[in-house]
């Protein structure tokens, strides 16, 4: 059968403004002006100024017309194809799944994205989603923060550096089952925990170790407040959380569901709340972010921990109960003792994608959490929505967690460093181009 | 050569008379070669078996013009004696007497063997367009069970694409989906959608069916057709039902009228995200539905498999291909339909069309593509089609490139001449080229044969009249059902004007275009008369078979009876 494009206008400066401009993908290059004299640019953004040369009925003007064929932002290459062009082949891709978790046709595969049958848009397809569902819900695209802001939490950010936030402050479990167990204030275990009991979530997708490898994060679903204690503690490598979801999603009825990550897999859960749940409003999901500077790939940083930190020692990967990143410094905690190095002796292990990422405060999660600005032992609690306010004051008056003061500049100028490298890294990436 | 042979030229339909003697020259002694004028006439049977028993003959031969049609005429005279006269068939053209001798060296004795059996009470009816539910409709209200096999998710065919009918334009909803409904909840229809007949044998009377049954990864029966699975679906391809004007989704109900109204997923284009199975509050997706097959059993076949639309790539001097204002007829009446893409509004590229030329017998009376037939329905679809783009673009102009107009059914001449007098442009001429101008319209070089001129006429939208062909593997379904195939490719009936909607296997019966082109009147009427027929040996309740009768399970592969090989290539 032959698609016919008879309805659609699929050439000319219409079809650059349904497209390109009103999809604010324009940047105002000016690029279609300076091809075409009918086009001038006003306030940023193309405008005609005498009648499109096809709309006149003129039939040659390049092959969509001139302005189109020129412009940088048209991707005739939707689907898998433009995921692999400007995410994956440029070092962005996070290894959140978010492709996969809800197209078969990708698996990850040692942690990249791999078509693993033909995309549809390869195929007949017309459309899927807006650009490929898997490029729709890449973490590593986000629409406007400003829009993305006022959509999740109805206003946009006073504070360049947090993001929007309602409250902040440190916070510590009260259970000592948690305690005994947890990273820092064991905050993220009693959320999970308090959610579950309550009903609140119907079920939590958080990262726990395979069960051959405890280091080894591969993402779960708990649905009783028991389970929880088995995946507390940060591992310190990219987990395909996303994946997750799209299981839960796929193969459960569960409806109230939190997922727990890290900034990136929080943009790729706004995503797909964006794209696929638009219409199925009773998917309700709770995002618990994490503080994060930046995260580690996995086989590099067995590799450095076995061959070099924990060289000497006898002991593997395995033998470890808890790593941290405390004051520069890379720990592994063992039986025979603490072994820790310079953060920066991980730099080769850093995912490409962490370099370029300004995110450190997990800044479109409904809570974020994290150690940076509290003592030991505890949590800094940071609410941003409507949602997270209402869960953590539930959870305040319950007794499950006590408050504390936190040093609020501390997370500032962590979160300053992290944009200052990402700006520094995507400065020297353009450089390295030209 | 050495039985006493009586040989018998009827000559009804050959007229003259023949030198017997030459023939009687082959045969032993005490053999007869008559002429005679009416053998289908009881007296000259009579006669006839006055000769076998006299003459002591041991065999006869029956040389006539029609000689397919009359073998069961000659009943009485096996009764009588015990063998059947062989019939040869002459044609005008023949050298009867060449052709008679030439037969008589490969006689083989014909004995009465016809059994009675019991007609099982049900039909199986293969293909629901309007033409298929009209059969079951009526066979059901006989009382018996159909079994209508559809090979597409919904049933309505051809004629639920269309916006209107000619000549009395009434909407083609508001006439077909009555009856699709009708199907759809009679009691006696069992509906098997997504389906398709792969193996059939037995006799009239008792035909064993096999049909496979896709997947349609829905629970047909749960569904309710909400659609809120494919406002959830991601992903977009073109509609098939829309002729690829317009988009569905992965999941998806062909249209707002289907039936069953049931949505059906694409597993070719579903990315399994799953959505459509999260937000179905009937939880009647199901992703691990497999395909099955079905067996049962019939007294009665009945094909209604329909017609494709000609593929007009095959004329492409047409530009049907290459360019966006050139469609084809189907293509526009969904363009007009009000629940077709554009809910009724005729826009090319964002505009209405003003300039609008038809193109006549695009693949029909066409030797070129292997269709010498006329389609008998586009001369007058494009007549209709300039009254429906008329009423909603009203300073549109029409003209309609023709070879000659066929306006031979009730009501359409009248038609015809009103839209005359309203104003569209009859051309007479064929189309040589459509080819784009310099402003971007159509330009369409055509010969007015009345003014032997060449004329080039402008267009905003070019429309071909694309004709019907058989449906590409007739041949195969006339090789499962033992059924032959006509030079036009369409199935061939027992006789096209005795026995048109009767096969050459007993039980078998066709109606509509399945037989060859005609309109939704034609069609309709004939189908009422094929569901009759095919009732006739079930309300009797025994029907009486010889060997020939039996329909053998065929593999691709083999050769059967019909000349097959030939229309494939065809």
């Amino acid at each position: 059968m032959k698609l016919k494009h008879i309805l659609e206008v699929d050439k000319g400066f219409e079809f650059l403004k349904n497209k390109i401009v009103d999809k604010t993908l324009c940047d105002g290059c000016g690029i279609c002006a300076e091809v075409c004299d009918r086009i001038k640019i006003s306030d940023g953004l193309p405008e005609l100024v005498e009648p499109c040369l096809l709309d006149l009925g003129s039939t040659e003007c390049g092959k969509r017309g001139l302005c189109v064929d020129n412009c940088p932002k048209w991707e005739e290459r939707r689907g898998f194809e433009l995921l692999k062009e400007t995410i994956i082949d440029e070092g962005l891709c996070t290894g959140c799944a978010a492709c996969a978790a809800f197209c078969e046709r990708i698996e990850l595969v040692d942690g990249v994205p791999t078509p693993v049958k033909d995309c549809i848009m390869l195929l007949d397809a017309v459309q899927c989603g807006e650009y490929g569902l898997c490029y729709d819900h890449c973490s590593a695209r986000l629409p406007p923060r400003d829009e993305l802001e006022t959509r999740i939490f109805g206003c946009v950010r006073e504070d360049e550096l947090l993001g929007v936030y309602r409250n902040i402050f440190s916070a510590k479990a009260i259970d000592p089952e948690i305690l005994k167990l947890c990273q820092d204030g064991g905050i993220v275990s009693s959320i999970l925990a308090y959610g579950l009991e309550n009903e609140i979530f119907e079920g939590v997708i958080v990262t726990r170790g395979t069960a051959g490898d405890r280091w080894k994060p591969e993402p779960v679903v708990l649905v009783t407040p028991e389970e929880i204690a088995s995946a507390a503690g940060t591992i310190y490598s990219v987990s395909p959380s996303i994946m997750g979801l799209g299981e839960v999603i796929k193969n459960t009825e569960l409806t109230k569901i939190a997922v727990v990550g890290t900034p990136c897999q929080m943009k790729a859960t706004r995503n797909i709340q964006e794209h696929l749940f638009k219409k199925a409003e009773d998917i309700d999901i709770t995002t618990i972010g994490v503080f994060c500077m930046e995260n580690f790939e996995y086989s590099c940083l067995t590799n450095f921990i076995e061959n070099e930190l924990l060289a000497g020692s006898g002991q593997k990967f395995k033998d470890v109960t808890k790593t941290d990143i405390t004051r520069g410094k890379f720990h592994a905690y063992t039986e025979k003792g603490d072994f820790d190095v310079e953060i920066k002796a991980l730099d080769k292990c850093i995912k490409s994608s962490c370099l370029v990422c300004t995110d450190f405060a997990s800044e479109f999660a409904d809570v974020s959490v994290g150690s940076v600005g509290s003592s030991d032992g505890w949590s800094t609690v940071v609410i941003r929505s409507e949602k997270g306010e209402q869960l953590m004051n539930g959870m305040l008056e319950a007794g499950k967690i006590e408050q504390g003061d936190v040093k609020i500049d501390l997370v500032k100028k962590i979160a300053t460093m992290k944009k200052e490298h990402a700006a520094k890294a995507a400065e020297a990436k353009e450089g390295g181009e030209e | 050569m050495d039985k006493k042979t009586g040989v018998y030229i009827c000559h009804c339909g050959l007229g003259g008379s023949t030198e017997t003697e030459e023939i009687l020259k082959k045969l032993p002694k005490g053999s007869i070669v008559k002429d005679s004028q009416y053998l289908c006439d009881i007296t000259e049977q009579e006669l006839l078996i006055k000769d076998i028993n006299e003459k002591d003959l041991e065999q006869v031969v029956v040389a006539c013009f029609a000689s397919d049609v009359h073998r069961s005429i000659f009943k009485k005279v096996g009764d009588e004696v015990g063998f059947l006269p062989n019939l040869i068939k002459i044609e005008e053209s023949d050298d009867v007497v060449e052709k008679i001798i030439a037969a008589l060296d490969d006689l083989k004795p014909i004995k009465p063997e016809e059994t009675e059996v019991d007609v099982n009470p049900s039909v199986l009816v293969i293909g629901a367009g309007i033409v298929g539910e009209q059969a079951s409709l009526d066979i059901g209200d006989a009382g018996y069970k159909v079994y209508l096999v559809e090979r597409r998710p919904n049933i309505g065919g051809h004629m639920a694409q269309l916006d209107k009918t000619f000549p009395t334009l009434d909407c083609a909803s508001c006439i077909g989906t009555p009856k699709m409904v009708a199907t759809g909840q009679h009691p006696n229809i069992e509906l098997l959608t997504c389906s398709e007949v792969i193996e059939v044998s037995g006799h009239a009377g008792e035909f064993k069916v096999k049909v496979l049954r896709h997947p349609r990864y829905v629970d047909e029966n749960e569904c309710t057709g909400c659609g809120i699975c494919v406002d959830n679906c991601p992903a977009v391809v073109a509609s098939e039902f829309n002729l690829g004007v317009g988009p569905r989704k992965a999941i998806y109900i062909p249209f707002a009228q289907a039936i069953p109204l049931a949505a059906i997923r694409d597993p070719e284009h579903c990315l399994s995200c799953r959505m459509c199975e999260y937000v179905c509050d009937k939880k009647a997706i199901r992703f691990d539905q497999e395909e099955e097959i079905i067996e049962f059993e019939v007294g009665s076949i009945l094909v209604t498999t329909g017609f494709e639309l000609f593929n007009c790539d095959l004329r492409p001097e047409l530009g049907y291909d290459k360019y966006d204002r050139v469609i084809n007829a189907l293509e526009l009446e969904r363009l007009c339909a009000p629940t077709g893409p554009t809910a009724g509004e005729i826009l090319i590229h964002g505009k209405p069309p003003k300039n609008i030329v038809f193109v006549q017998c695009v693949g029909s009376r066409d030797k070129n593509v292997g269709n010498e037939y006329c389609s008998r329905v586009c001369c007058m679809y494009a007549t209709k089609q300039c009254n429906l783009v008329r009423e909603k673009v009203p300073d549109a102009k029409f003209t309609i490139c023709y070879t000659d107009i066929r306006a031979f059914g009730k009501g359409h001449e009248e038609f015809y001449n009103r839209m005359q007098d309203e104003g569209v442009i009859y051309l007479r001429g064929i189309v040589s080229e459509v080819y784009r101008g310099e402003n971007g319209m159509m330009k369409v070089r055509v010969e007015n044969t009345l003014m032997v001129e060449p004329v080039e006429l402008e267009a905003d939208l070019v429309v071909l009249s694309a004709g019907l062909v058989a449906p590409a593997d007739t041949p195969q379904l006339a090789n499962m059902l033992n059924l032959d195939v006509g030079d036009d490719k369409f199935l061939a009936e027992a006789h096209v004007n005795i026995r048109p909607m009767e096969t050459r296997v007993k039980g078998i019966y066709m109606a509509g275009c399945a037989q060859g082109p005609k309109d939704i009147s034609d069609s309709v009427a004939q189908t009422s008369g094929a569901a009759a027929k095919a009732t006739i040996p079930i309300s009797f309740g025994k029907v009486k078979i010889g060997p020939e009768d039996e329909v053998k399970v065929v593999k691709e592969t083999t050769a059967t009876a019909a000349p097959i090989e030939k229309e494939v290539t065809g």
